[in-house]
């Protein structure tokens, strides 16, 4: 693929636009909480649209792309099954207790909740899981860069890096919320021609569901049997590993996204923010899963004439590389000029990716590992300074981490793997503290630990497409998806047993010390006399309804 | 902290309406490919409706 001035004229414009929006912030940044929480003061349409841009990282487009392409209309699961329904949980339910006990962090209401061990673990994980996850976002983008265009590996990531720790420097969160607005849009808008004109060469809709075979175009009808469909799953594990257990643990605890929400103007926006950002999501595989089912499509037999056809590049292995999917159709579809912009919302959904993961990881560093634990007591501007120089060591561990994925091929899914032993117990943690307040300190601690062992031990014992079984392969599973569900299945199942056994082991809080804190000891937010459009329970209710609604459709 | 977000409005704006200037550019100047066309004026058409909007809330205060 070569890119033409015009081109490069798209995205040296981006890049000056994202930098000019730093500069703008730093004008307003007064104290640590300007830079690390907004000042808690963004409104409505701008948290919804960050809490989903937060998200919507190159791994996502590219992954969901080439997913959609390997598997099919099943990868809408990731939406309609693994995101919808949780993000209206989290709004309805569970940000009346982070927006309302004013912590600043999801550790800091651990801390409230229960104590400190439970939020110096959480903190401290989170803080190296978000960290290593922009370096391997970081790694994956020069990669290819390097690949589709022959940009230089090294160029790649300290150019990219470099732009995003200037405007999170300059402007903090506020900065970075504002950019992911921007990139919500590019990475929309620039990605749709190509939805269109893709799905016109396939002759629409109707066309592709002729020429591909049914497992690929249904999102339910073959999922009664794991040997039924491509991914090896069946619907019971699809609805509680992925549904339920690692989506929750997602979008209700992961501080990355729960942050966009927080520093929402009042509780009611902060409650609106996730089920707002519902609506994005709900559509969002038309623009990421839809050309992947549109490439395989276009590769059946008949389906193209001529000498200009599209197809998915070859692996080494013999198959599809399927994470160049994405890259192929802009290469093949978009004309210089388009193509700038193209290629500038892969770097969009980069950046938005990666100054999340830095922007969350300042807040907890300074907040709850820094203030809590090394130096209390200093002044704001002490707090400020170090929250601005944590986003610069965030960023040079990013690098750090990207060049060591360089070295080592199997480092990726290595912490891919460790981020979902911490990640799949996360939801059980939450959910107790929440909802029953006999739930202790204790409980949570040893639940968290014993959870995520549980997950390393299933790993360590089951295999699946030859990952795995490093304790001894004792259990064979049909993909990789379903053991990833399976590990997220056990270390919830475990860290739900272990919270409460210990909990009834142990001497509670008492009910004054919870009150804002636990579901039964906390005054609901008041709705009355607001429109319906203003209440999160009836949004919420309305896109649980229209989510059924497309997996009946698709079904 | 004062957040005008209509500063973000008029900068979202600004943005797609020169990248809508530049990929408009590049079909009168080079490649006459429909897709650039229509994509870019829709880049314009959504570029100014932001800005409109962002300039309409400063108007109202």
């Amino acid at each position: 693929m070569r890119l033409h001035p015009t081109d490069y004229a798209i995205i040296a414009l981006y890049f000056a636009f994202v930098i000019a929006v730093g500069f703008i912030i730093k004008r307003r940044i007064r104290s640590s909480n300007d830079f690390l929480n907004s000042g808690r003061n963004i409104p409505l349409w701008i948290t919804s649209l960050a809490f989903i841009s937060a998200n919507l990282g190159a791994q996502e487009v590219l992954g969901m792309v080439a997913s959609g392409a390997k598997y099919g209309i099943m990868t809408v699961h990731f939406y309609w099954v693994g995101a919808i329904f949780a993000m209206v949980f989290l709004g309805v339910f569970m940000m009346p207790f982070y927006y309302g006990s004013k912590a600043r962090s999801v550790p800091e209401y651990l801390s409230m909740r229960f104590d400190e061990k439970t939020r110096g673990l959480n903190a401290i994980t989170f803080a190296g899981m978000t960290v290593f996850s922009s370096g391997i976002s970081l790694f994956a983008l020069a990669k290819l860069l390097e690949i589709t265009l022959g940009w230089d590996f090294d160029i790649s990531i300290w150019v990219a890096a470099g732009i995003v720790m200037a405007y999170t420097f300059l402007g903090g969160l506020t900065s970075a919320v504002y950019n992911e607005v921007l990139q919500f849009f590019l990475i929309v808008l620039g990605l749709f021609p190509l939805v269109v004109v893709c799905l016109d060469d396939a002759g629409g809709w109707a066309n592709i569901k002729a020429n591909l075979a049914p497992q690929y175009t249904h999102a339910w009808e073959y999922l009664d049997k794991a040997d039924r469909n491509s991914m090896g799953i069946n619907a019971m594990s699809l609805i509680f590993g992925l549904g339920f257990v690692m989506s929750f643990g997602y979008w209700c605890t992961d501080f990355l996204v729960v942050q966009r929400a927080m520093i929402a103007r009042n509780m009611n926006d902060a409650q609106r923010t996730p089920i707002l950002a519902a609506v994005p999501k709900m559509l969002m595989p038309i623009i990421v899963v839809l050309p992947g089912v549109v490439a395989i499509a276009l590769m059946q037999p008949g389906m193209q004439s001529g000498p200009d056809v599209f197809r998915i590049p070859t692996a080494p292995d013999g198959g599809f590389d399927y994470t160049m999917t994405l890259p192929s159709l802009l290469a093949h579809y978009y004309p210089s000029g388009l193509l700038g912009v193209g290629i500038t919302a892969l770097l969009a959904s980069f950046m938005s990716g990666m100054a999340g993961n830095v922007t969350a990881f300042n807040s907890v560093f300074t907040y709850d590992i820094y203030q809590s634990y090394f130096v209390k007591q200093r002044s704001d501007r002490h707090y400020l300074l170090v929250g601005k120089w944590v986003t610069v060591v965030g960023i040079l561990i990013s690098i750090l981490t990207a060049y060591v994925a360089q070295s080592f091929n199997n480092i990726n899914d290595f912490l891919q793997l460790v981020f979902s032993f911490v990640n799949g117990p996360l939801f059980a943690t939450f959910v107790l503290g929440m909802f029953w307040k006999r739930a202790t300190g204790h409980g949570a601690f040893w639940g968290l630990l014993t959870g995520t062992l549980a997950a390393a031990a299933t790993h360590g014992l089951t295999i699946a497409e030859g990952k795995g079984g490093w304790i001894s392969p004792t259990f064979t599973i049909g993909s990789g998806m379903a053991q990833a569900f399976a590990v997220a299945s056990v270390s919830f199942i475990v860290n739900f047993g272990v919270t409460i056994i210990v909990s009834l082991l142990t001497a509670p809080k008492p009910d004054s010390e919870l009150r804002g804190l636990v579901y039964s000891l906390t005054e609901k937010p008041s709705t009355h006399g607001l429109p319906w459009y203003r209440k999160a329970s009836s949004l919420g209710l309305l896109l649980v309804i229209l989510t059924l609604l497309l997996n009946w459709i698709f079904y | 902290m004062q957040t005008r977000f209509t500063d973000l409005r008029f900068i979202i704006g600004l943005f797609f309406t020169l990248m809508a200037g530049i990929v408009l550019a590049r079909y009168v100047t080079g490649t006459g490919a429909v897709l650039n066309l229509w994509s870019g004026l829709a880049f314009g058409v959504f570029g100014v409706l932001m800005m409109v909007a962002a300039k309409v809330e400063r108007d109202e205060g």
